[in-house]
């Protein structure tokens, strides 16, 4: 418990300097979250133009694959928001900042992972889960159950990858596209993945599993998705959490610090 | 013939000021404070050919502000500046193949290329002929003693080769004008050493005209014989380094060493005592008495030996920045 | 005014970009992740509903296509890196040269437009060859001769309109220009014809929509490759095309005079 609150208190002091430090910059906070709601915007309006013409894609009605990018939404947001620590983390390396994270005593993933917290994604996000709300759920109590799981799982997911990422970024500094890889294979998602040809659904489920963390839970919370899809899924998390862990620890054992 | 012509430069920034804290940093988001920074205010000189001039002050003095309007990378405020008599910030193509700015922190060598590919960079940007270029490269190589690395990526170069490698790049085209901006900051003193070498013998070999920056006393001493001291975009003196001195130093400094022991309190009577461990002593007297105190030291006390010198440069230009002198021009 | 200078600029650029083989490879990647993406999405929707949107399916998945090979041509710059320069500083080194900023910066791009079109066209053909989609192939040589032309002023366009970003770093240096710099990448992708092709959206929002200088980067030209616009309405389009090229190149050159009386302003 005691190292629970320590945790909290680390994150959240360090998430009150990342909002400090976008207040401070104004102009360039204000440009990023609207940057950020015009690219839902017009993805939202490119949904509706669609629906203009066309009834249903690959077996889905437009208003559901609005409800697929929503929930694509609300995990990308959650990664980006939390775990923007990512994306300066092949700097850290480089520069030998890292081993600061390595003597002091917290975890060095954790530091690694939630240096920053990116606030500017907070509005957006709220504007995703009310409009998801506005969509009306009807679950039973198995499916609201298998909600939650599966999207806990997603979380772990999420968590995994940016871990095999900072892995990655221990083992090989040069490694700056690698979240951007994920980024990119993630937006494969803002439709559910049914769309794509067996081949590769089959990869963004089992190899890089965009579609785990992103189709399953909105297939949950449509009512849509079997117990044995969700079952999966939260076997998927558990085993991909471990692995990514183990890969950590080993990059680890690997670190040469940087020398200046 | 003054290559360099200077008179009441004036250049004065905007710099926005902000609250502490999380308050602070919203209450910015609303109303935002400008403060105006007078970095070079009213400054007048002239350089001749070949001359080697150092710029000392301390941080935020002025004198990169300085060299950046020499160099025309800003546009004063008020005031005229000619560099070989072009004005700088026209940026002539004719003006800029003849001089060279090189700023201790900033980098032109491309990070992840060898060292040899900039310097073709630049030999076709400034336009030098094959022969002339292969000519100034074999010397300034061998001057700094980089023949090893010239072929091997900048980044995993020392920081000193960096540095050296720098300076080639910046002196390919051999100008006729050299800015150096903190050349020796963050080197070791080996480094440094080496540095200001090189620069003593390019301004020799060369006869380029040479102003450089720099707040380490020890540039300056071996490099410049005529110092201009900056403070907060002043000019507080101009002039040959010694006359620092003459004008400046209020007091000597007599070294004593003594051959029994003597009550430390009588030798406090004669002037200021900086130093005493029996049984060697060091007492600051005013300068015009500095004579007759020392054959009265010598009458008083049991001597074995007298020597009587200059104040370290450092403290005398310590003394001038924290303002104990009245600011003065002289030329 | 000597060209060999640039050229030189052009070469260790290239040179540059082949340094970090790792990187290199991440960059292709993602390249083909994002081709694999978009054809695949208008693969799901032309299947269920051929002709839905003016086109059929093999027009439409040729645009798609197209306009992937089309961003490496027209989007690829190095010269974004000129917002960190300016913003840091380093901007400084070029100054006190006897060196065109713009020209230095234009042929180092088109030294990675050049090797970004010949790895683009590389995975196309790769990719056509798993996937086997039936395309639209123009022969006519009339067509094909307006289409590179209009690439070619595609990609000067996008130059200045690049390069007019990043100097707004004179007066916002924050975050080495990476706000506006984000904000603009947004309204591209849905503004330049990536996503979808233009003329799906609503007559009258079309029509705003291709008055704007970014529907002329992939969209026009892809639109006279594929014999959608012809005879008069090309040189609309064409004329459209120059009269933005001359503005954002005037604008440009107005920046540059502007920010740099402000560069100094600030003490960097």
């Amino acid at each position: 418990m005691k190292n629970f609150k320590k945790y909290w208190h680390v994150w959240w002091t360090s998430a009150k300097l990342s909002l400090s430090t976008n207040l401070a910059t104004r102009g360039a906070s204000l440009m990023f979250i609207l940057g950020k709601f015009l690219r839902f915007g017009f993805f939202i309006y490119f949904l509706f133009v669609l629906g203009d013409n066309i009834q249903e894609i690959a077996g889905y009605e437009i208003s559901t694959i609005f409800t697929f990018f929503l929930v694509f939404n609300v995990f990308d947001l959650f990664g980006q928001l939390f775990f923007r620590g990512i994306y300066w983390f092949r700097q850290q390396v480089i520069s030998g900042e890292f081993d600061f994270c390595l003597v002091k005593p917290i975890n060095p993933l954790f530091q690694a992972l939630t240096r920053q917290t990116d606030f500017l994604d907070m509005p957006l996000l709220i504007v995703v889960v009310i409009a998801l709300i506005k969509q009306g759920i009807s679950l039973n109590i198995q499916q609201a159950i298998m909600l939650i799981l599966v999207s806990l799982s997603s979380i772990i997911l999420i968590t995994a990858v940016h871990t095999a990422v900072a892995a990655l970024g221990v083992l090989t500094t040069e490694v700056d596209h690698t979240i951007l890889i994920f980024r990119d294979l993630s937006l494969m998602a803002r439709f559910p993945i049914d769309i794509y040809v067996d081949s590769i659904r089959a990869i963004l489920t089992f190899v890089i599993p965009i579609g785990l963390i992103f189709t399953f839970p909105a297939k949950a919370f449509l009512g849509l998705l079997t117990l044995q899809n969700g079952l999966l899924a939260i076997f998927a998390s558990g085993l991909f959490f471990y692995l990514s862990h183990t890969f950590w620890q080993y990059a680890l054992t690997q670190y040469s610090s940087a020398s200046s | 013939m003054s290559i360099i012509k200077v008179k009441n430069l004036k250049k004065y920034y905007k710099v926005h000021e902000k609250e502490p804290g999380l308050k602070g940093s919203i209450k910015s988001l609303f109303s935002r404070k400008y403060k105006e920074v007078k970095a070079v205010n009213n400054i007048s000189f002239e350089v001749k050919e070949g001359e080697l001039v150092g710029f000392i002050g301390p941080n935020g003095a002025g004198k990169t502000t300085t060299l950046k309007c020499l160099s025309g990378l800003l546009y004063p405020t008020s005031g005229t500046v000619e560099v070989l008599g072009f004005t700088p910030w026209d940026r002539k193509a004719a003006f800029q193949k003849q001089f060279s700015l090189v700023m201790g922190q900033k980098n032109q060598l491309w990070w992840d290329l060898p060292p040899i590919e900039t310097f073709i960079l630049n030999k076709e940007i400034y336009e030098i002929p094959d022969n002339q270029y292969q000519k100034i490269l074999k010397k300034l190589v061998k001057l700094l003693d980089v023949q090893k690395i010239l072929n091997i990526q900048v980044r995993k170069l020392s920081l000193g080769q960096r540095m050296k490698c720098e300076l080639i790049a910046a002196l390919i085209h051999n100008p006729k004008v050299l800015f150096l901006d903190e050349p020796t900051i963050g080197l070791d003193v080996v480094m440094q050493k080496t540095v200001r070498d090189f620069i003593k013998d390019y301004n020799k070999q060369f006869k380029s005209t040479i102003l450089l920056t720099s707040h380490y006393m020890g540039d300056v001493k071996k490099l410049a014989k005529r110092v201009i001291i900056i403070d907060s975009g002043t000019l507080l003196f101009d002039g040959n380094l010694q006359d620092v001195i003459d004008r400046f130093a209020r007091n000597k400094i007599i070294s004593l060493v003594f051959s029994k022991e003597i009550n430390q309190r009588e030798l406090a009577e004669f002037g200021d005592v900086r130093e005493y461990q029996y049984p060697k002593a060091r007492i600051n007297v005013p300068r015009n008495q500095a004579a007759k105190k020392a054959s009265d030291l010598l009458d008083k006390f049991p001597v074995a030996d007298l020597v009587i010198e200059e104040p370290p440069i450092e403290a005398i230009i310590r003394e001038v920045f924290t303002g104990k002198m009245k600011s003065s021009k002289k030329r | 005014m000597s060209f060999k200078k640039y050229i030189t600029a052009a070469k260790i650029s290239w040179e540059n970009g082949f340094i970090y083989r790792l990187n290199f490879i991440m960059w292709r990647v993602r390249s083909v992740i994002q081709i694999i993406t978009i054809y695949f999405l208008w693969l799901a929707i032309t299947t269920k509903n051929p002709n839905s949107f003016g086109y059929d399916q093999v027009t439409l998945l040729t645009y798609v296509l197209g306009t992937s090979l089309m961003r490496a041509v027209v989007f690829s710059s190095r010269s974004i890196d000129a917002q960190r320069e300016i913003s840091s500083g380093d901007l400084n080194n070029y100054l006190i040269k006897p060196l065109n900023y713009f020209k230095y910066w234009l042929f180092r791009d088109f030294a990675d437009k050049a090797l970004n079109i010949v790895f683009s066209l590389i995975e196309i053909i790769i990719l056509f060859f798993i996937f086997r989609p039936s395309l639209f192939f123009q022969t006519n040589i009339l067509t094909l001769v307006q289409f590179l032309l209009l690439s070619g002023l595609a990609m000067i366009m996008y130059f200045y309109f690049s390069f007019i970003i990043s100097m707004t770093t004179f007066w916002y240096p924050e975050s080495n220009g990476w706000p506006q710099r984000f904000l603009i990448f947004t309204v591209l992708e849905f503004l330049s014809g990536g996503l979808f092709p233009l003329d799906i959206l609503p007559k009258p929002i079309f029509n705003i929509v291709n008055l704007l200088p970014s529907a002329h980067f992939l969209f026009t030209p892809l639109q006279v490759y594929l014999g959608r616009i012809s005879g008069s309405q090309i040189f609309f389009s064409a004329g459209n095309m120059l009269l933005w090229t001359v503005l954002l190149w005037a604008l440009a050159k107005f920046m540059w005079h502007k920010g740099l009386k402000i560069y100094g302003a600030y003490g960097r």
